[in-house]
């Protein structure tokens, strides 16, 4: 008969046991396409950065010059074939070359004559309302925005021959004739096809004579909505002079913003000034260019193409000229230097790739290049179509090309680039020392909710100076097993892994050394590891919403995704796939993970907030432990049974294999209950919507929740004086959403703080033998584990779930633990 | 003076809880770092009211109780 609590456990202390250590960590570099070419090494060709949008072919257009007179331009203006045109505006090409002028040679790109305008000419007698100058049966099918607001009536006097896509750039050129002085109400309106804002995505920009230009889109009932009012050009200048304008829609790629923006870029050439210093004298002025962004909110309406048109108003002799976008079919972009914040070796290879709108016919191929040599580094293969690249140690200073190539009429879009390197890890090098005899003491706190508060505290007594281990370093490995099976002494159960932080060495006069060690539980890898770049959690490129929207990222593929960046590879995890998303409706600023950004902490939060799960180092799974990834324990799957009572007569009670399996006594005196109020009893929870998600214009969302057993609620006695959810004064807490979310992230939040923080909880602490148990529902377990929080036992006949275990003992026959739990 | 000390400590704590600030808490969805409006940008916003999802009917046998949540509540 066994007078041991614990028999056949034995405790070993490994110092330094196989161990995964991180020796190179992840680097990254990231720019978006705002943040390129800033310096002055940078350099482009035959590109420009579209604003909200990213860098493209520049138009060969944006230069009046080239639209005037190069030949090749001469087919992006429209005719005849593209641009029905009504019959009185006669067709008046506005250049030729001066071929009667002697000693003038011009160059090979230059057109003989071209240039295309269409002007209105009235005959004499003739009524300016004559039919053959408006498209009738067009304007009464597709009417005019400006249609009853007019102060003289706007002519359709054009319109396409197709449809035009919602990405197509259009410039117009046009003069309005007449003098400074008049400012006519409307001047010109110009049709054309762009990202669906509110409506069709069919737009219009009606041009006054006062600057000002109203731009609307035309409803899902065919009407027109204002969208936005805009300068375009200098009140009184608006008369005499021509006018470039440039309408470039795009619909954007990778921002969890907009879903487009439309661009006008306005032109005015403005008439030489007279010259102080020379009076009689004028001096040329430079061109004055303005541009007007309207940013379109991320939708799901997907925009309806149109053909362009065009209106004039009646009683104005417009000279004007459409063409779309022409581009060159090349271009380069070499950005600004950079190095990377570590020295990597030829371990792991590089990735660049980049975020890109790519339309039919066009690429974009990214290289990097040495900074020192000018060479691109060595290509070893590709992933996802992106080159990876060896990094060559030491070196670390970097630049990245960008080539693009279009179809002359497309253009790619670069949004941004990343570099990015993983870490790499390695088995340690260090000794393994194990402490066996010496080992007089151990306490160990286990983790709770918060997996930091995992620690151990040994003590361990060198009689014969035979561990110089302790004295070498400041910071090992330790971990704590104890053996439980006699047949078998490799069956292990793991109490603690972790890393000694302080080694304190106590010196006995001509007496052997003591030594305390301190050790901090698996969680320190992980708060030691920083964001190394920014990262949006609110766009996962890879899956959209049923209205064609991109989602958040999956809570579970966000963890995945920061074990990540800290460095844990796909094996040292166990994370289930779950449905459930981030919350970021239509804006995702509040889920941008910052450069330096503590992983650890978010890690936690997104577990326990967005799942109601706990983040576990479990060092009882796999060769060296696991990140895990577990429900909330429930009374389905009991452990374990602690009892007051005695085993029965006849048996040691203080014998644990006197008790049933998985049973254990509760060490007399030492068991403990208390009451823990709730920590409020109304619950607010508030958030901010944008546009997108509160249904076109910022919105406040506000869910309220009550506790009515806590107090007395809506002027009638439903508080219960009984119960442990009882305050008997109302206690309101205040949610605030973290990021931009929707009525039904709101009530969800509400619902999970009235959850964990508006009922009180009856908790038990005690102390009893340290068992072990074995958990049919863990398929990675292959032996037995001690107890740890999460773990549902019976208390006598009540279930609990631990809040903590945290063995503690000085010899393995009566190894004891201190357990706290909460009632279910 | 400890017990003064922990007095003003416990008022903190309650405080920052009932703010849902995180503060020692690990109960509470943190304020993110970055956060797009200030607490008073956000009650500046207009409101759109949201359907309750408690039924807080006096008369109603079921008062009290939530309606089903998606993703949160376990499958009946």
């Amino acid at each position: 008969m066994t007078t041991e609590t614990t028999p056949n456990r034995r405790t070993h202390v490994r110092l330094n046991p196989p161990d995964t250590v991180l020796v190179e960590p992840i680097v990254a570099h990231e720019r978006s396409a705002f943040d390129m070419l800033r310096g002055a090494d940078s350099q482009e060709q035959n590109a420009w950065l579209m604003p909200e949008t990213g860098w493209r072919l520049e138009p060969l257009q944006r230069r009046a010059s080239s639209l005037s007179e190069l030949a090749a331009l001469s087919a992006a203006i429209l005719g005849p074939a593209d641009l029905t045109v009504a019959s009185g505006f006669l067709q008046a090409p506005a250049f030729r070359q001066e071929a009667d002028l002697t000693g003038l040679t011009y160059g090979a790109g230059v057109s003989t004559s071209g240039d295309l305008f269409y002007q209105k000419q009235v005959g004499a007698g003739q009524s300016w309302g004559d039919p053959s100058f408006v498209l009738a049966a067009d304007q009464a099918s597709y009417p005019s925005p400006t249609a009853g607001a007019e102060n003289a009536p706007m002519d359709r006097v054009a319109v396409g021959t197709a449809g035009a896509g919602p990405d197509q750039e259009w410039f117009l050129r046009f003069t309005v004739p007449g003098g400074r002085m008049q400012a006519p109400d409307h001047v010109l309106t110009f049709y054309f096809t762009g990202p669906a804002c509110q409506g069709l995505g069919q737009w219009a920009i009606a041009f006054g004579g006062d600057g000002y230009a109203d731009v609307f889109e035309r409803t899902l009932a065919g009407t027109w909505a204002e969208i936005d009012r805009v300068v375009w050009c200098p009140a009184h200048q608006v008369g005499r002079v021509p006018h470039l304008v440039h309408v470039a829609p795009q619909p954007l790629v990778n921002n969890p913003k907009l879903s487009g923006v439309i661009l006008f870029e306005f032109t005015l050439a403005r008439e030489p000034a007279r010259a102080a210093a020379a009076p009689g004298h004028f001096v040329p002025q430079a061109a004055e260019s303005k541009q007007a962004l309207i940013s379109i909110p991320l939708t799901g309406l997907n925009p309806q193409p149109a053909p362009i048109r065009l209106d004039i108003r009646r009683d104005i002799r417009t000279q004007f000229q459409l063409s779309k976008a022409m581009l060159p079919t090349i271009g380069s972009l070499t950005d600004d230097r950079f190095s990377v914040s570590f020295y990597p070796t030829a371990a792991e290879p590089y990735i660049l790739s980049w975020s890109a709108a790519v339309p039919a016919g066009c690429s974009v191929a990214g290289h990097l290049i040495d900074a020192a040599t000018n060479v691109e580094l060595t290509v070893t293969g590709s992933v996802g179509g992106f080159p990876m690249y060896a990094p060559a140690y030491p070196a670390r200073a970097y630049y990245v090309r960008f080539d693009l190539t279009g179809t002359g009429w497309a253009s790619p879009t670069l949004v941004g680039y990343r570099l990015q390197r993983d870490a790499v890890a390695a088995d340690s090098r260090a000794t393994e020392t194990a402490l066996e005899a010496e080992t007089t003491g151990l306490a160990i706190v286990g983790a709770d909710e918060d997996p930091s508060h995992e620690s151990a505290t040994l003590r361990v007594e060198d009689r014969f100076a035979a561990i110089p281990a302790l004295r070498a370093n400041g910071e090992y490995t330790l971990q704590v097993e104890t053996e439980y099976d006699p047949a078998d002494a490799t069956k292990r159960a793991v109490l603690h892994r972790g890393a000694v932080v302080r080694t304190e060495q106590i010196h006995r006069p001509q007496s052997w050394t003591t030594y305390r060690l301190t050790s901090v539980g698996m969680w320190q890898r992980l708060a030691e590891a920083l964001s190394p770049i920014r990262f949006n959690f609110g766009l996962d490129t890879n899956a959209t919403g049923p209205n064609g929207l991109p989602l958040p990222y999956k809570v579970t593929d966000a963890l995945r995704t920061m074990f990540g960046l800290a460095g844990f590879a796909a094996g040292a995890l166990d994370i289930p796939d779950l449905p459930i998303r981030l919350f970021a409706s239509g804006d995702a600023d509040g889920l941008l993970l910052e450069p330096q950004a503590s992983l650890a902490d978010l890690i936690v939060r997104y577990a326990r907030d967005y799942l109601g799960y706990l983040v576990l180092a479990d060092a009882n799974v796999g060769a060296r432990g696991m990140w895990r990834l577990r429900p909330l324990g429930t009374a389905a799957n009991i452990l374990a049974t602690f009892q007051t009572d005695g085993p029965g007569a006849g048996k040691l009670p203080h014998a644990l294999p006197s008790y049933p399996a998985n049973t254990a006594f509760i060490r007399r005196r030492s068991y403990r209950t208390w009451i823990k109020p709730p920590e409020g009893n109304v619950v607010v929870a508030f958030g901010a919507a944008n546009a997108a998600a509160g249904g076109g214009a910022p919105m406040l969302y506000k869910q309220v929740l009550v506790n009515p057993a806590s107090f007395d609620f809506g002027g009638s006695v439903t508080a219960d004086p009984t119960s442990v959810d009882y305050l008997g004064r109302v206690r309101m807490l205040y949610q605030y959403l973290p990021a931009q979310a929707g009525e039904a992230a709101v009530s969800w939040v509400a619902r999970r703080v009235y959850d964990s923080a508006c009922h009180g909880k009856r908790l038990h602490s005690f102390q009893a033998p340290l068992l072990l148990v074995d958990d049919p529902d863990d398929s990675l377990l292959t032996h037995l584990r001690p107890l740890r929080v999460n773990d549902c036992v019976n208390i006598g006949e009540t279930v609990c779930r631990l809040r903590s275990v945290n063995p503690a003992y000085m010899k393995d026959a009566h190894q004891f633990a201190f357990y706290e739990a909460e009632e279910l | 003076m400890d017990a003064l000390n922990l007095h003003r400590t416990a008022i903190q704590e309650l405080v920052a809880r009932g703010q849902g600030e995180r503060r020692g808490s690990p109960r509470f969805l943190a304020q993110e770092k970055r956060s797009i409006l200030s607490q008073a940008e956000i009650l500046g916003l207009p409101e759109a009211l949201v359907a309750p999802i408690q039924d807080l009917n006096l008369s109603s046998p079921t008062f009290g109780q939530f309606a089903f949540m998606l993703d949160y509540d376990p499958l009946p």
